[in-house]
């Protein structure tokens, strides 16, 4: 199971040249640190994450040290353990209760250090602020442009008319 | 350290730094399809096709629709999502055989067990489970499955079926490649499972998808899936407020995948019953 090792931190760089120290299995979180501690053995030298800055950073650290003793799922255990559910939990709710900028930033870091959870909870904070809202409204709440001529969206609504509930 | 300079992502997970771009197009494709398959229903997914482009190509991106669907079914039934597949493709197979007939004996022969030899009752193609154990009487039922299923979604329970019967040509193109193996005869009919009203709906479906499993590749759950299973699904809760009819059993505890699959076909009777079959008859 956990890699035999004598270093208890970890030194992560943020692209702004903050150095964070943390508990190597609060680090490990991330399956892409993990690997990395794992294919180099003993890193003594702060850990570059080039694409995240400090705050990020340290939201990312501060959700997995509350999520440091959580079940690591199994890598090829993604089928039929797997429990789906779109709950969040409360601790979640608060954590992910950011400006948008923000929370879109916690989506990336965490798809670039490969936190599964921590992206999933984070898409699924996203798609709790689209449910139920109408394209119109889904386009305000993330100040998109409506890229579509009229005779594109008439063909749209067409084509999902079959699923409208009547 | 070029360890992460040289990952993939690196294009991908840049700062959200261009102003004049909104925060959720920067984020690649492959995040926007994370969140969409997250979505609850599926009205709220049809509505992010209609976003704009960008958010379309995903939505309508058949990968995502698969994922939202067995992500969604895993959510909705509490269970695995090859269940609901099979209960899906179920439905379709027994919606298709009422849609699909001219006149009422027919229909009463082809939906009736008992009503083929023996021999072909043990070819999965004939098999088809008897559903007296939910004969109901005149129920509330009807008046929301009348609301609910109207001529509009009739049609479109038809495409739905279109799409199964293509699955199930090619189930027996491969029935025929696996001709020497005997017929299976491990599903059996419904009653099997059935004591004293009540269903061992965790068996029935085991020996479904064991049986779906070795003999049939059940066809991928889609967007259309989903909106036919959110249908029932909201009929179901429906229900739950009201008494619950007369000759349809106990009810296994709530949340339990029992529970549903009991409604499931509680439901599905009623559908076949009145508003896909005029025969009147199980």
């Amino acid at each position: 199971m956990a890699t035999p090792s004598t270093q208890a931190t970890v030194k992560l760089q943020s692209n702004d040249n903050v150095v964070i120290e943390v508990e190597r299995a609060i680090a490990e979180r991330s399956v892409l640190i993990k690997n990395m501690l794992e294919d180099c053995g003993e890193v003594t030298d702060a850990i570059p994450i080039s694409n995240v800055n400090e705050s990020i950073l340290r939201k990312v650290i501060e959700w997995c040290e509350h999520h440091k003793n959580d079940p690591v799922a199994a890598e090829n255990e993604n089928d039929d353990s797997r429990k789906k559910t779109t709950d969040i939990d409360e601790w979640d709710q608060k954590f992910m209760n950011v400006d948008q900028e923000m929370l879109f930033e916690i989506i990336l870091a965490a798809n670039f250090l490969d936190i599964k959870p921590l992206l999933d909870t984070g898409c699924k904070t996203v798609a709790n602020m689209i449910k139920g809202k109408s394209p119109e409204e889904i386009r305000k709440l993330f100040n998109i442009q409506n890229d579509f001529t009229p005779e594109e969206e008439e063909q749209i609504r067409r084509e999902n008319e079959w699923a409208e509930d009547r | 350290m070029s360890f992460f300079n040289e990952d993939s992502r690196d294009t991908m997970a840049k700062q959200l730094n261009n102003t004049s771009i909104p925060p959720i197009l920067q984020l690649p494709n492959e995040i926007l399809e994370n969140i969409m398959i997250w979505l609850d229903d599926p009205h709220s997914y049809l509505a992010t096709s209609s976003v704009n482009h960008r958010f379309r190509n995903c939505a309508t991106n058949l990968p995502t629709r698969q994922e939202f669907a067995e992500t969604w079914f895993a959510t909705h039934c509490n269970d695995q999502p090859e269940h609901a597949s099979n209960l899906i493709a179920y439905t379709v197979r027994y919606i298709h055989r009422h849609a699909g007939l001219k006149n009422p004996e027919d229909c009463l022969a082809r939906l009736h067990p008992d009503a083929w030899p023996r021999w072909k009752v043990n070819d999965w193609r004939m098999w088809l489970p008897t559903m007296e154990q939910y004969d109901l009487h005149d129920d509330p039922i009807l008046t929301h499955l009348q609301r609910k299923l109207g001529d509009r979604r009739f049609r479109w329970l038809q495409r739905v079926v279109e799409r199964i019967i293509e699955g199930c040509k090619a189930r027996t193109r491969l029935d025929r490649t696996e001709e020497s193996e005997a017929p299976p005869s491990v599903v059996g009919s419904i009653s099997e499972y059935v004591y004293g009203g009540v269903i061992f709906a965790d068996e029935y479906v085991n020996a479904l998808y064991n049986f779906n499993k070795k003999y049939s590749p059940v066809a991928k759950l889609d967007i259309e899936d989903v909106v036919f299973g959110n249908t029932l699904y909201k009929v179901y809760r429906e229900l739950e407020e009201q008494e619950r009819p007369a000759g349809i059993g106990p009810a296994p505890p709530p949340g339990e995948f029992d529970s549903c699959l009991h409604e499931y076909l509680h439901v599905m009777h009623a559908v076949r019953r009145k508003v896909l079959c005029t025969c009147g008859r199980i």
